[in-house]
């Protein structure tokens, strides 16, 4: 077997990893709240999570990924594609075993963050300081506090209104068939914009902002007036308000794996895409077409990850988190969910689990939680310190390994 | 192993399931108070005996729900209310229990006859008794009212409290007028000063069930 075959192999198991890596812990951060709060059961998460996961890689980002995330380090300045080959392996293994450590001890690791941490490790051994990009790393850096920021305030905001408009009025059933209908257009607009706006599906049809914009209003005015119907039927059959919640969280269940698919799969596929073209055509481009077939194993990776590891640790909780009722839950995940794919949209590549850890804050703030445990924002941030530094030194270690090897 | 899953050890148990439960057995204790200082007043001192370890042992019981919700709550938890305000509750709520135990601790150290103020005391006894009771269905509102904000569950719970607050001025009341009773006997001082202590002990349970009271209305005020 020749050096290109186990590259090839090498890469597309490590890809799985990670991918199995994102499943066991961002979508089991993510969908941890919808399964807490009983909008989903386990079985159904993983279903939900395998099937959106896989259609928002497909539709929204995956097919065009990033090799290098966010050009991070400039591999034009390393002229051994050898070695830039070892060092997407090498990047690949670090952040995935760097993950698999974070998360059997509960620290709230991106994936996101990981890969561009064992970048940095593997630019700077390589080609040292100028030839990774700061300016880049620095924005990259703000978006990961600006993102959990943004969607606490957004639950925040967002959980007040509930809390005023519906939960604390007297007939609260009345008062969500007129106000439930607005949040099923807010959530579709924002699903359909993030489809047809900087979507490979936007692109092929060739559509613009103003016509982006127009098409995910009327799909809201549809969805809105289709919810109204359906929300005022079922509180003539007796649906109680958490209920309904209960439909719109399921919703926004969908909508989070659905936004997980669309970013963090390409953490997985992209540097094996990456390793393939450069098999294929012997020269690296910082983006390139990601095969169905890589999608399809990121896909079943995620699942995997998921169904083994996310499924047990979710499944232990579920009992114990009594007050988080379907409204807060809604107001985490439709709150998590938009920032992140607002974020995605604008090129920045934020973590999922910390835009949920964001929400969780503020609809605490917003005095929505009976108690919670504002020392997590405290591991947050020593895991943006941390990730960078562990996922470039094991990185480094690692590219020697293989260099060794090799 | 569920602390894997970060987000999720961010959600805390509901310190409100705790001290509901901690309520409902400050309301179990007081009932069986009553039942002791009834016994006591019909020198039934066996059964008495009996009922006091009950107190007693109810109030470890309730100390220990009260230490739980403690070490639930340590630095960093937020909450709905104010942390030192939902303590305070807590602590005045305890309070009733130490003095229904102080209670009979006190009247097991002597057997008096009270026949001459027998109904007062049971009167006294049964107003007391009341105030916990209308404090417990504040408290049993108190998870209901955090889930939903409602305007009418807060002026259901404020009614309520108002109710604590008569029946502890009647129980004031009937607590003055016994005291002046037993000042105005031909006891002797020793006695007199067995009683007065006694009542004045089971007039403190029925102030902390109001301080209680006022402590849930500073929560829930908006």
């Amino acid at each position: 077997m020749d050096y290109q075959n186990i590259y090839f192999i090498s890469a597309v198991i490590l890809g799985f990893y990670m991918a199995w890596n994102i499943g066991a812990n961002d979508m089991a951060n993510s969908m941890g709240s919808c399964v807490g709060a009983k909008a989903v059961t386990l079985k159904q998460a993983v279903f939900i999570g395998a099937i959106l996961c896989f259609f928002g890689a497909t539709f929204v980002g995956g097919q065009v990924a990033d090799t290098i995330k966010k050009g991070i380090v400039d591999t034009s300045a390393i002229n051994n594609l050898d070695v830039i080959i070892k060092g997407l392996l090498a990047t690949l293994l670090a952040a995935s075993i760097w993950i698999t450590f974070a998360t059997w001890f509960a620290w709230p690791v991106s994936t996101t963050h990981s890969i561009v941490g064992a970048l940095v490790g593997f630019g700077l051994f390589v080609g040292g300081p100028e030839i990774v990009n700061w300016h880049k790393l620095i924005g990259v850096v703000i978006s990961w506090i600006s993102s959990p920021v943004f969607a606490g305030l957004m639950a925040f905001a967002f959980y007040k209104i509930i809390e005023r408009f519906i939960l604390s009025v007297d007939d609260s059933e009345r008062a969500i068939v007129r106000i439930g209908p607005i949040f099923i257009g807010l959530t579709f607009f924002m699903v359909v914009m993030s489809l047809l706006l900087k979507s490979p599906l936007g692109k092929h049809w060739e559509i613009g902002l103003a016509e982006g914009l127009l098409y995910a209003l009327i799909a809201a005015i549809i969805s809105g007036i289709i919810g109204f119907l359906f929300v005022r039927k079922a509180v003539s059959w007796g649906y109680k308000v958490e209920n309904i919640f209960r439909i719109l969280q399921i919703m926004t269940s969908c909508y989070i794996a659905f936004s997980i698919g669309a970013n963090d799969v390409a953490n997985a596929v992209g540097p094996v895409a990456g390793i393939l073209s450069i098999i294929k055509s012997q020269s690296l481009q910082y983006k390139v077409q990601v095969p169905v077939g890589l999608l399809a194993m990121g896909g079943i990776g995620i699942i995997i990850g998921m169904a083994t590891w996310g499924y047990k640790v979710i499944g232990t909780v579920g009992s114990k988190i009594t007050e988080l009722t379907n409204s807060r839950g809604f107001s985490i995940d439709f709150s998590a969910a938009t920032s992140v794919l607002l974020a995605s949209k604008m090129g920045m590549p934020v973590s999922t689990t910390h835009a949920v850890i964001g929400a969780v804050c503020g609809v605490g703030l917003a005095r929505g939680l009976d108690a919670v445990d504002f020392r997590i924002v405290k591991k947050i941030i020593i895991s943006w310190v941390a990730t960078i530094p562990a996922a470039a030194i094991t990185c480094i270690l690692l590219f020697k390994l293989f260099m060794l090897l090799f | 192993m569920f602390r894997r899953v970060p987000i999720l050890s961010a959600f805390r148990e509901s310190p409100f399931d705790d001290f509901v439960e901690h309520a409902s057995k400050v309301n179990e204790c007081i009932h069986i108070w009553k039942q002791a200082v009834s016994a006591y007043l019909e020198k039934k001192y066996d059964i008495f005996n009996e009922l006091s370890e009950k107190v007693q042992l109810l109030e470890h019981e309730a100390d220990l729900i009260k230490g739980k919700i403690s070490a639930h709550l340590p630095k960093g938890i937020y909450m709905p209310v104010f942390k030192s305000d939902f303590m305070m509750c807590l602590k005045e709520q305890d309070s009733i229990l130490d003095y229904a135990e102080d209670t009979v601790i006190w009247l097991s150290f002597k057997k008096v006859d009270m026949t001459f103020i027998k109904d007062e005391v049971l009167q006294h006894t049964q107003k007391v008794t009341e105030t916990v009771e209308t404090l417990e269905k504040v408290a049993l509102r108190l998870k209901e009212f955090f889930r939903t904000h409602k305007n009418a569950t807060r002026e259901e719970m404020k009614e309520l409290i108002k109710e604590v607050h008569r029946q502890e001025w009647e129980s004031d009341r009937i607590e003055k007028a016994l005291t002046k009773k037993v000042f105005n006997s031909n006891e002797d001082g020793l006695i007199v000063y067995f009683l007065v202590r006694a009542i004045s002990l089971s007039a403190s349970i029925a102030n902390h069930a109001e301080n209680a009271g006022d402590r849930i209305r500073a929560m829930i005020a908006k």
